[in-house]
């Protein structure tokens, strides 16, 4: 596939790096030679240096033969004129990022068509989404919602629990639900029936929303997120908000900025605004955070976010999280002890990389770091894997068949379901054993 | 500062698997060989010497397969730059040295006899240490001598990126390492479609040169033996006389057409496949000005040179093909020079130094830099009297990044430099004269192949082992440029 990718931040690498891998053809862009530079020396790639959103260089760029063209600089406009631009000159796909809110309200994270542009993400909002709905469940640090809310997928990490030291088999799962995947030191493996799980594991799990939130409760002592605290009252911040009042929970948002606190006040009724450092202690403690469910840092510096969800934690707070823009120091956060750690970039990348795939597929989760992914796809009527028994189906070790949305129905699949042609299917397959799965459902000849 | 030095075992797998690439490439060269003494034998040539590049070739694939699953222990993940310069040079040093073999098995030459002439091979040099070519090597090592002048023409690095797509950036260090060039913008965005394309073109035209010299009436053999040493621009040929034995004008045209589409950057002919217009090719500064050199020196030449031949017809015929191969730094010989004038003699010096463009497999400092170095030079002096007055240097319509210019500048110290101490340490050891000893260093430096101002027959034979093992360096470094090979010199590149 020809790919141009202009802008070359956190997530401009990061799609190379990941794109790289797969074997497209890719050109990369980017107003500054160094990051050209650095681009070069990493990955298999071509360079530019140049304005991204000029005519000339888009022609230069290939756009007009592109399969898919990303614009993730950092300046919104910008973006948005590339995309529009490699779109005219004849490029399958575009897509551009922005970032702020200014001329559009964003009640959603994804808008598709926007002044023409195929896909507009906007990160920030993705991430409030998912922080929201980790406030909804039992204890989950990330949750997903897959084939439009009808399937959730939620990792937990397990501390003390009912289900642990005893045979998966023995663990009595709500109808509709499975353990997808665990993860143990850093290893993520596809669980069988005599699979223990223990302490410190972490699980993935998959299945109806009803379903799902039973089980938590059973891998999980957290409740609830009722009462949450927020700290930074950005586009992250107010989306958040926005989304935890329609939850009916209490919120409380700590602004450090007059103005911007001012304003979210006269926005939102019934959020209590502090204006404040969310870094300091002693306000922390004044403001009894630690009697909140969850306190989540969510200003555009990560080292606010972190500092203030440790204090967070030493006020008594139980449940704490961050947003981090370097996707890279996750794990460090998670070492820390912060439980939730999402990232604008990594959201950001999920949504465009399901492009670089092309062939139906709705949604592409990664797992992990990269060690497997949830693909979301309509199953053809070409494919191999359509009209046989999933026992039949021949899926390698390490791929899943989690669910088939048909119709209305999910199903989540034993040995006997069939995958019928136009079934929405949702998969999970480590890295090993993803070029066996799309061979099985991508269209033969194809 | 620690000085601890730094784990470079990531190399041993990729060079092993060279080296057994090489292997492979001895074992078809002598099956080749083979079948074609026995369908059509030249009984005029010495026979034997398919069995000598049988053993050699068990004996490279055995060492390269050794090294490779030795190798394996120590694969990094990715090819840093260091490692791939390393690899680079031990890559040509390993390649130079498997190639001597079949010499040492099959035409009873001493090892650093043999050495020299591999390396000469590889490098397309094509300076040869051989004095009776026609006696002494059979069918077999002439083929072999010339398959590794046409391996190393468009790159033995160049080919392994393109079997091995999966090396990422790293194949993208490792390219750069044996192709440095100032614009190594690449055809596609991979590295490995680059390189696989770069061999396809290169493929394609020595088939093309191939059929042409076929139907102009070479002998089968003669015709891909010389097919190979001219599109690598390297030079080496099956007669002791060079193209001049055939003396055939038909022949002699052809040839140095192909010398000159050899010496032009493959990157444009890629373009002008690509897109079906010329546009890019004759608007190009370089091209134009390769064109230009070309032109201006076969007239000056034929006219200098009426004074050696009479006819104009005959003095075009031997100039066009003396510039022709000097450009290029080819080094096969039509004529005799040393009968020129000093005027016509220093052109054809200053063409060796030129060389061809970028991008190409001729040698030399290239056009673009001479270019590069004239307009700076241009717009230093300008600012001696307008100090105050911007101008970037440009090529085309691309402005030239100081970085670029200081990395062409130090390029040519490197070279002169080079030739000084070569000219220095050849002089001490051999006791040849000034004039000897320079032409020798400049047509290593630059791979040439014959020296000018050489006392006595036009080759190597006669300089001592130590001058020789001198020279496979020079060329060595020659080919890759100087910089990959100097990094190794330099003991920060050891050090952690």
């Amino acid at each position: 596939m020809n790919i141009v990718v202009i802008g070359l931040g956190e997530v401009g690498r990061h799609l190379l790096g990941v794109l790289d891998k797969e074997g497209h053809d890719i050109v990369a862009v980017d107003s500054n030679p160094k990051a050209v530079q650095y681009a070069e020396e990493h990955y298999d790639v071509a360079s530019i240096v140049g304005y991204g959103a000029s005519e000339k260089l888009l022609k230069v760029a290939g756009a007009a033969r592109a399969n898919l063209v990303v614009a993730v600089t950092n300046h919104d406009e910008m973006n948005l004129i590339a995309a529009l631009g490699a779109k005219q000159l004849g490029a399958q796909h575009v897509v551009a990022r922005v970032q702020g809110t200014a001329w559009s309200e964003w009640t959603e994270g994804i808008r598709y068509g926007l002044l023409g542009v195929d896909v507009v993400i906007n990160p920030r909002v993705l991430v409030a989404q998912e922080l929201s709905r980790i406030a909804r469940s039992y204890g989950a640090s990330d949750v997903v919602d897959l084939a439009q809310d009808k399937v959730e997928l939620v990792q937990i990490d397990l501390e003390e629990s009912r289900v642990l030291n005893k045979p998966l088999s023995a663990v009595e799962l709500p109808p509709h639900t499975l353990v997808a995947a665990v993860v143990r030191d850093g290893d993520l493996f596809v669980p069988g029936g005599a699979d223990v799980l223990v302490k410190g594991d972490r699980v993935y799990l998959i299945g109806r929303p009803e379903g799902v939130l039973v089980a938590e409760r059973l891998f999980s002592k957290e409740r609830e997120a009722r009462r949450v605290t927020i700290v930074g009252g950005g586009v992250v911040g107010k989306a958040l908000a926005r989304e935890l009042l329609q939850q009916e929970a209490t919120v409380m948002i700590i602004e450090r900025d007059l103005a911007t606190a001012e304003e979210i006040s006269g926005e939102f009724e019934g959020v209590q605004v502090v204006h404040g450092d969310g870094t300091d202690g002693a306000l922390l403690e004044e403001e009894e955070v630690g009697t909140y469910d969850l306190f989540a840092a969510v200003t555009r510096a990560d080292e606010i976010n972190l500092m203030a969800a440790l204090l967070a934690q030493r006020a008594g707070c139980k449940r704490t999280a961050t947003i981090v823009q370097r996707a890279d120091y996750t794990s460090i956060y998670r070492q820390l002890g912060i439980d939730i750690v999402l990232s604008p970039r990594t959201v950001a990348s999920d949504q465009i990389l399901r492009f670089s795939r092309g062939g139906g597929l709705h949604s592409l989760t990664v797992l992990e770091d990269g060690q497997a992914e949830v693909v979301e796809l309509t199953a053809s009527a070409k494919c191999r894997a359509v009209n046989k028994p999933l026992h039949r189906m021949n899926l390698p070790r390490g791929a899943l068949l989690a669910a088939i949305v048909h119709g209305d129905d999910v199903i989540i699949p034993r040995g006997k379901d069939i995958v019928h042609p136009g079934d929405r299917v949702i998969l999970m397959t480590t890295k090993e054993a993803r070029a066996t799965v799309e061979r099985l459902f991508r269209p033969r000849g194809e | 500062m620690s000085t601890q030095s730094r784990d470079f075992r990531g190399v041993i797998r990729p060079v092993g698997a060279v080296v057994l690439g090489i292997g492979v490439m001895i074992a078809l060269c002598a099956g080749v060989a083979v079948a074609w003494d026995r369908l059509s034998p030249d009984l005029t040539r010495p026979q034997g010497g398919s069995g000598a590049l049988g053993i050699s070739a068990v004996i490279v694939c055995a060492i390269g397969a050794a090294a490779f699953l030795y190798g394996r222990q120590f694969v990094s993940e990715r090819i840093s730059r260091r490692e791939a310069l390393l690899a680079v040079s031990l890559i040509w040093i390993s390649t130079g040295i498997c190639g001597a073999i079949p010499f040492v098995l099959g035409a009873d030459m001493s090892p650093v006899d043999s050495f020299f002439e591999s390396v000469s091979g590889l490098t397309t040099t094509g300076a040869t240490v051989i004095t009776d070519i026609e006696t002494r090597l059979s069918r077999p090592l002439l083929l072999w001598r010339s398959l590794i002048q046409w391996l190393g023409g468009m790159g033995i690095v160049v080919l392994f990126v393109a079997v091995f797509p999966n090396l990422g950036a790293g194949g993208k260090h490792l390219f750069r390492g044996e192709v440095p060039g100032t614009t190594a913008e690449g055809l596609r965005p991979r590295i490995a479609e680059t390189s696989f394309a770069l061999w396809k073109l290169y493929t394609a035209l020595t088939l093309l040169e191939i059929i042409l010299l076929k139907v102009l009436g070479l002998d089968l053999f003669d015709a891909v033996c010389h097919a190979f040493t001219t599109m690598s621009t390297g030079g080496f040929s099956t007669l002791d006389d060079s193209i001049g034995g055939f003396n055939r004008p038909a022949v002699e045209y052809v040839i140095a057409c192909f010398m000159l589409v050899g010496s032009v950057n493959y990157g444009l002919y890629y373009g002008l496949i690509r897109t079906g217009h010329w546009r890019g090719l004759v608007r190009n500064i370089e091209f134009r000005s390769y064109v230009g050199i070309v032109a201006v020196a076969v007239v000056v030449m034929t006219i200098l040179n009426l004074g050696v031949h009479d006819q104009v017809l005959t003095s075009f015929r031997y100039s066009f093909f003396m510039v022709a191969t000097t450009i290029s730094s080819t080094g096969y010989g039509t004529d005799d020079y040393t009968a020129y004038s000093s005027t016509a003699l220093s052109i054809i010096i200053l063409l060796m130094f030129v060389g061809g463009s970028s991008g190409s497999t001729a040698g030399g400092i290239k056009i673009e830099r001479a270019v590069l170095m004239g307009k700076q030079a241009i717009a230093q002096v300008q600012k001696s009297f307008r100090p105050a007055s911007v101008q970037l240097v440009r090529m085309g319509k691309a402005s030239i990044s100081a970085q670029v210019l200081s990395d062409v500048a130090s390029f040519f110290l490197i070279y002169m430099g080079c030739i000084a101490v070569g000219v220095l340490f050849v002089t001490l050891v051999d006791g040849v004269p000034l004039p000897t000893a320079f032409g020798t260093m400049l047509t290593c430096l630059s791979n040439m192949g014959p020296a000018p101002f050489h006392q006595g027959p036009d080759n190597f034979a006669a300089y001592s082992a130590g001058s020789k093992l001198f020279f496979v360096l020079a060329m060595l470094l020659g080919r890759l440029e100087f910089f990959t090979l100097f990094a190794l010199f330099l003991p920060g590149f050891w050090r952690r």
